[in-house]
């Protein structure tokens, strides 16, 4: 429910995935930063890869409600 | 009698419940970098390298949460910039940290003597490290510059043999005849026999570095 009760707010999915990819991002990228782990270069462009279909995919996949 | 209807809010007004989460986010990081180079030029150490990676998190964390109140565009283009920023780091071994507590501007070192040596930083400029007059005992000295952006031009004493790396995140690295450029570049080689020798360790984060006799 809305706070004016006009029914259910609608949850923008490609930013909501998006957000939490940059936050995952940012995760791995501080612990190569803090020394915990050391983040290979050439794993970047496939992770990178996988990320972005993962973001395709989910853009799209529907979420709560149905598509009318 | 009839009535006129309310006038309308805009949708986009009726959703704004306070000011937009890139409003918020971009207020907040530019505070945190000010508090954070404050502390810097205080002389604590700041992770700078860490402060990247940090504001990535937070502009995930913005997206996610604006979700609800639309598409995040800002936001996103932040967060796209910092994570290419982050990989081409990642993958050209970049040095992150600047020493920004060093200042900005010109600058030129002459020591004379292993007391006067200290870790010279720079954040911002052309620094100029001339150890031709340095008296080098006995053993190995060893001596650290860092520039942020900028050049960094080192002048060494004859008659003293030397260990060299010399590195450049971005730019063009000569040390004592040797020659390389673009991302990442990097010089690790040693002159001279004798017992007095000098470690050099010198890094530009983005520009020239030159080291020559």
């Amino acid at each position: 429910m809305t706070a004016g009760g006009d029914g259910p707010r609608r949850v923008d999915r490609l930013s909501l995935v998006v957000g939490v990819l940059f936050a995952l991002a940012g995760v791995v990228f501080l612990l190569d930063a803090l020394g915990v782990w050391t983040l290979r270069g050439d794993y970047l462009v496939p992770v990178g890869l996988i990320v972005l279909g993962l973001v395709v995919l989910a853009s799209d996949w529907p979420l709560g409600s149905r598509r009318s | 009698m009839t009535t006129d209807p309310a006038p309308q809010r805009p949708a986009a007004a009726a959703d704004r419940h306070g000011p937009a989460a890139a409003t918020v986010l971009v207020g907040a990081l530019l505070v945190l970098v000010g508090i954070g180079w404050l502390l810097d030029a205080g002389g604590v150490g700041v992770p700078w390298r860490a402060i990247l990676p940090a504001a990535l998190i937070a502009v995930g964390l913005a997206c996610a949460a604006g979700a609800f109140q639309g598409r995040q565009h800002a936001l996103m283009v932040v967060g796209v910039a910092l994570t290419l920023l982050l990989s081409v780091a990642v993958a050209a071994d970049w040095n992150l940290d600047l020493p920004l507590a060093g200042g900005v501007g010109d600058r030129t070192a002459r020591p004379a003597t292993p007391a006067e040596l200290r870790r010279y930083e720079l954040g911002v400029g052309n620094l100029q490290l001339d150890l031709r007059q340095l008296q080098v005992p006995a053993g190995t000295t060893a001596v650290e510059a860092r520039v942020g952006i900028g050049e960094l031009d080192v002048r060494l004493p004859d008659g003293v043999a030397v260990d060299v790396v010399a590195s450049s995140g971005l730019g063009q690295v000569q040390v004592l005849g040797r020659e390389e450029g673009g991302l990442a570049s990097r010089i690790e080689t040693s002159a001279g026999d004798g017992d007095r020798r000098l470690r050099l360790d010198v890094r530009s984060g983005l520009g020239q570095v030159r080291v020559e006799r």
